[in-house]
């Protein structure tokens, strides 16, 4: 099978440059990662980060064929040839498919991605009924593995001001959390012109992602909370 | 809401945007059904109480509406904040500058 | 006042935050990154959306000329007779065809957006399928102003 596939060593090249490869798939060898990790048989400078192998991790997304995904489950029967890798679109590249995660890390962090609540705690756990609970299938899923945020515009024009969807999707996990008592605070530090409001609905970043979840949805309930807390 | 709120613009552009959109359909129809065919024709129409509060509305929603869509542009290209701000001064200039013209004009028909 | 706290969270190894906002968080280290359109695939609902700035950026521009055109076919008979006189010629009647399309491309798509803010449309699917329409429809109307105006 044939691939073209992005190449940046720093202490080598002052460009990044597209390498051709040509490698036979063993008959086992299903998904990307497998012909990756073959690949890297015979040349072991490629550099990509992978580990569990199964869509669970998030450390293999990358562009593949102009799309993003995650090489461990991308099966190589759906891919044209030559499949074509690059790094997620608009993160800084520290070498081949490896990417710098740190500033999309930030906002993630910035969201305050975790329960919040100062009452008294319970005896036993805080209860959540099966209803409350159900509002957070479809946000507590998310991998990280960034697939969304790197294929989303106002993220690659502002990926320091605008959250951007992944950032976005786990702030709305904890606004939709019965358990959660800082709402107003996280809806307010959401309103804000760069933060949330970047987003124009252009879904690209339920077009790709993995888990098959939605942030442009989350993004819209996030809105919908805000208009409802201001009116 | 907060000072620099972007619920605000958004709100602004969705209310608005529902207004134009009724308006231009309104619009569309009536000069479609009575296109107006000589100068009283048409000074008539427009002077008629109805259309001047609807066109003041409109024109009001229009320069609203054109104000947050371009600034949203401006935001997201324009990352250096003098040329953003001189940008956004020039964009919001012009916009007032329409909206006063139209406004003059109207008061001086009366 | 003493300098912000390091904020292990949010903040690159030399102190600067990630996500402040200042032209050096955007291009935070000198590493290159991979944004070369031309390699990248986009669904319709991108191009739906390109589309629609496009438009309204058009539409933003033609507004105030627009508003001056219509002051002037009120502001007196002479003018409202220029006026229809500019309407019959080519140039005008092109850069019209054009505002028609883009207009009615741009309501459009508004509307997709309108009805997605309540819900309705906002699946992957459903999102798809109307910026498929949506799209169509702007071609269609650019074709259908550009006959009506160019005859």
């Amino acid at each position: 099978m044939k691939l073209s596939i992005y190449r940046y060593n720093p202490e080598q090249d002052t460009r990044p440059r597209m390498q051709s490869y040509d490698i036979a798939p063993a008959p086992t060898d299903r998904m990307l990662l497998d012909l990756l990790l073959r690949l890297r048989e015979t040349d072991d400078s490629l550099a990509f980060r992978r580990s569990c192998r199964e869509g669970v991790c998030g450390s293999d997304a990358m562009n593949i064929n102009g799309r993003n995904g995650l090489a461990c489950i991308t099966a190589l029967a759906q891919l044209k040839e030559p499949i074509v890798l690059r790094p997620l679109p608009g993160f800084p590249v520290i070498r081949d498919l490896v990417v710098d995660m740190t500033q999309f890390f930030a906002h993630y962090h910035s969201v305050r991605p975790y329960l919040i609540n100062n009452e008294p705690p319970p005896e036993r756990e805080r209860p959540q009924s099966p209803a409350e609970r159900a509002r957070l299938d479809g946000l507590y899923e998310c991998i990280l593995c960034a697939c969304c945020s790197g294929f989303c515009p106002p993220y690659w024009w502002n990926p320091d001001k605008y959250v951007g969807p992944a950032g976005l999707l786990q702030a709305y996990r904890f606004i939709a959390d019965s358990r959660d008592r800082a709402t107003r605070e996280r809806l307010d530090f959401l309103d804000d012109v760069y933060r949330l409001y970047r987003c124009r609905t252009i879904m690209n970043c339920t077009e790709v992602c993995p888990k098959h979840l939605s942030p442009s949805r989350a993004i819209e309930r996030i809105r919908a909370r805000l208009l409802g807390e201001a009116f | 809401m907060k000072l620099l709120s972007g619920l605000r613009a958004w709100v602004v552009q969705r209310v608005s945007a529902t207004l134009l959109l009724g308006f231009v359909l309104w619009f569309a129809v009536w000069l479609f059904l009575v296109p107006p065919d000589s100068y009283d024709q048409w000074r008539a129409l427009v002077a008629h109480p109805t259309a001047e509060i609807a066109l003041t509305i409109f024109f009001a929603a229009l320069l609203a509406h054109a104000w947050v869509g371009v600034r949203d542009i401006v935001l997201d290209y324009v990352h250096w904040r003098p040329l953003r701000a001189a940008i956004l001064l020039g964009v919001a200039v012009g916009l007032l500058a329409t909206g006063a013209a139209l406004a003059l004009a109207a008061l001086h028909a009366r | 006042m003493p300098p912000p706290a390091f904020d292990h969270a949010t903040d690159a190894p030399d102190g600067r935050s990630l996500i402040s906002g200042d032209l050096q968080s955007r291009h935070w280290g000198d590493r290159p990154r991979f944004l070369d359109l031309r390699h990248l695939s986009f669904p319709p609902g991108a191009l739906a959306s390109i589309a629609h700035r496009a438009s309204g950026a058009l539409l933003a521009m033609a507004t105030p000329p627009t508003a001056w055109v219509f002051l002037r076919s009120l502001a007196s008979a002479e003018g409202f007779a220029e006026v229809a006189r500019w309407g019959r010629t080519l140039p005008v009647r092109l850069a019209l065809a054009l505002l028609l399309a883009a207009l009615t491309y741009h309501l459009l798509a508004g509307i997709r957006h309108l009805l997605m803010d309540v819900g309705i449309g906002s699946s992957l699917r459903a999102g798809r399928a109307s910026a498929r329409v949506v799209l169509a429809a702007g071609a269609a109307a650019f074709v259908a102003a550009a006959a009506m105006l160019l005859r």
